[in-house]
């Protein structure tokens, strides 16, 4: 197995649905790649721990809900940019739909998932910085793993 | 694989980081039906029909004309009115 550093990877969005949630029904889709990504974070499923001390005998553990996670990527702003401007009307607060997202790593290996985007914050810091956004991508469904061959 | 194509104009402008094609204000052209799906729905871009350049009425060739129909109108009834009926 070889490992590689993350860049080259992508992050694009797209507002349709697809027709199955496996890859060949994400694979068909469309999607407009966001610009300017500093960082995705941490991507893939965190099980809650149901635990039980009985009298007698180790604690048990037990899986509970999944939530599929977050994503708050650093984006430098750019007004002008496809993805990110599809990425900020996601952001709406009064809109509730689910978007479809792709994760393209360098060798190739792709992950879906859909979710809805709570905000799309701006940061200004010092002069001596670029104007950001982060964006809050609360992911809502199972993420679809598709690596290449 | 094949997509439709749709027909979009562009209401502002804006570059795609993925395909690198950048887009001008106004611009009219041809778009895979996703492409086009996903600027839309971005408020980039709207449908647009095939005519190159909206109809517009020349004002000044209007006002002769509407008084000649004012004169003419006003010597015989209105269509329709003598049947009674209408189609």
């Amino acid at each position: 197995m070889v490992s590689s550093t993350a860049a080259g990877t992508t992050l694009a969005i797209s507002a349709a649905a697809p027709a199955t949630f496996d890859a060949a029904g994400y694979g068909a889709l469309t999607f407009t790649e966001i610009g300017g990504v500093e960082k995705l974070g941490a991507l893939g499923a965190d099980t809650e721990t149901v635990a039980f001390q009985p009298l007698k005998g180790p604690k048990e553990k037990h899986k509970g809900p999944t939530d599929y996670g977050t994503l708050n990527p650093p984006i430098a702003h750019d007004k002008s940019d496809a993805g990110q401007t599809l990425l900020r009307t996601a952001s709406g607060p009064t809109n509730h739909a689910l978007y479809s997202f792709k994760a393209t790593m360098p060798n190739g290996d792709k992950r879906f998932f859909q979710a809805r985007v709570f905000g799309y914050p701006e940061v200004i810091e010092g002069a001596a910085s670029i104007v950001m956004a982060t964006p809050r991508i609360e992911i809502c469904t199972v993420i679809v793993k598709d690596d290449a061959v | 694989m094949s997509e439709t194509k749709k027909l979009a104009r562009i209401k502002s402008d804006f570059s795609d980081n993925g395909t690198g094609e950048s887009y001008t204000k106004g611009q009219k052209l041809s778009l895979d039906k996703g492409v086009f799906d996903n600027y839309v729905a971005a408020g980039l871009a709207e449908a647009a029909t095939a005519r190159a350049t909206p109809r517009t009425k020349p004002k000044g060739k209007a006002a002769p004309a509407a008084k000649a129909a004012s004169k003419t109108s006003a010597a015989s009834p209105p269509a329709g009115e003598d049947l009674g009926t209408s189609d």
